[in-house]
């Protein structure tokens, strides 16, 4: 491993301040990814500023319609959340499926998110959920949609002076929640693909629909095609034929060392399928 | 650049001079001699390295040492009470669950945080729980019996 400076800020007004002054700077914020990024060489900074202690920014919130989850909640955080559950299903259901106990326990919300992987699996639930990211630096804060924050793989909107604080969406207490995820086994392997869909139905008609797509393009995709097809629709009248043509418009993945873009088409159509099957049982 | 940090492990304080690449498992290993805690994959992925850290159960391979100051540690060499073993190490090795020995401590520290937080598991959720530790001797049944019997003793002792 290559030799760092280690900075460890007393609060979050430091930890800006200090993101303005040093160049060459990476946030530590958990370390699941990071640090083994680190030990391989992947990623080579002079400076590394470990933010994963600011109690300020493990909270989770309840702000009137919205609930606010602080950036550094633990993914074990969010499980045993009362308010998500109620409020956010979908996120524990993702949140459980992530690494193992180990990493669950350390692993962050915003350590997922900033990663930017287009296979990390609180995405699509924080898509589904219409999410907005609270950015702050030493000259303020800003808001912008999860929709507009990814550009590739790895790559995000974040500039350099930034912080991810905080996680904000709407209150879907009353909308059923599925997410559903493909990896080579259950437990420490990451997505070759998954489905987040968040749904209101009415006597077996889907009033409201919003679909994400995990590993099958180059960040998160959302599933227009898909929902267009399903939307004030019997969810017995909607044929396997129909669910797989604008699935397969919806998404656009590779071949690559986790799965194959055949393979990949194949399987997202059928987690869509068995999300809205689980739908007619509820 | 070189820290000063202060571990309490297993109950005893150190200061201890640090570089702030190395791993707590290193300094665990290499500089304390805490040596029930082994280095299998050094990415996450094995939980051979797993210790209790502020009473959570986390891979010690990819916690920084200086990350951990302040706070208190338990490893293997901790859970006895004297000659005494704590009763998941009794089922282990009662039930047959360790072979080369290799995941056991980081097997057996997964155990105990898991059993704090559900002392009346199924086993659908010991499985759940003993996902992040693999055992490449492949002992999985006898490791799940093991905490089946461990969860067992440890509620008939508290009833007691």
């Amino acid at each position: 491993m290559k030799k760092f400076k280690y900075i460890r800020p007393n609060n979050l007004k430091d930890a800006c301040s200090i993101l303005k002054r040093e160049n060459d700077i990476k946030i530590l914020a958990g370390g699941t990814d990071l640090l083994v990024q680190i030990k391989d060489r992947m990623k080579t900074p002079e400076n590394l500023l470990d933010i994963t202690y600011l109690s300020e920014l493990r909270v989770i919130r309840n702000n009137s319609n919205y609930l606010e989850i602080g950036a550094l909640s633990t993914h074990q955080d969010i499980i045993d959340s009362d308010l998500v559950s109620n409020n956010a299903g979908i996120l524990q259901q993702a949140c459980i499926q992530i690494g193992s106990p180990q990493i669950r326990n350390r692993g962050t919300i915003g350590g997922n998110i900033i990663n930017a992987s287009p296979a990390a699996d609180t995405l699509p639930p924080l898509f589904t959920l219409e999410s907005e990211l609270i950015l702050i630096s030493e000259s303020g804060e800003r808001t912008v949609k999860i929709k507009d924050f990814f550009q590739g793989p790895g790559r995000s909107i974040i500039e350099p002076n930034e912080i991810l604080k905080s996680i904000r969406f709407k209150k879907h207490s009353n909308w059923l929640g599925h997410f559903k995820k493909l990896a080579s086994r259950k437990a420490l392997a990451i997505s070759k693909l998954s489905v987040a869909g968040l749904f209101l139905v009415n006597n077996g008609t889907i009033d409201q629909a919003r679909i994400a797509f995990g590993a099958v393009g180059p960040t998160i995709l959302i599933g227009k095609d898909t929902v267009a097809l399903i939307l004030n629709k019997k969810i017995s009248s909607i044929s396997e034929k129909e669910i797989s043509d604008a699935v397969i418009k919806d998404i656009s993945p590779i071949s690559d060392l986790r799965s194959t873009q055949e393979y990949r088409k194949a399987i997202t159509t059928i987690l869509v399928q068995r999300i809205l099957q689980n739908l007619m049982k509820a | 650049m070189e820290h000063t940090i202060k571990l309490k492990v297993n109950g005893i304080s150190y200061d201890v001079r640090v570089q702030s690449k190395r791993s707590l498992l290193s300094v665990l290993r290499d500089d304390l001699g805490y040596i029930g805690v082994k280095e299998g994959c050094g990415a996450g992925e094995c939980g051979a390295c797993t210790i209790i850290m502020d009473g959570k159960a986390i891979n010690s391979c990819m916690v920084l040492a200086v990350e951990a100051d302040g706070s208190e540690i338990l490893t293997i060499e901790g859970l006895s009470d004297g000659d005494n073993l704590h009763p998941i190490q009794k089922q282990f090795i009662e039930k047959g669950a360790i072979q080369c020995g290799f995941c056991t401590p980081g097997m057996i520290l997964t155990t105990y945080e898991f059993l704090k937080r559900n002392p009346d598991p199924t086993e659908d959720e010991i499985k759940v729980a003993i996902s992040g530790n693999l055992c490449r001797c492949t002992g999985y049944v006898q490791i799940i019996e093991a905490i089946t019997a461990a969860a067992k003793e440890m509620k008939s002792n508290k009833e007691q």
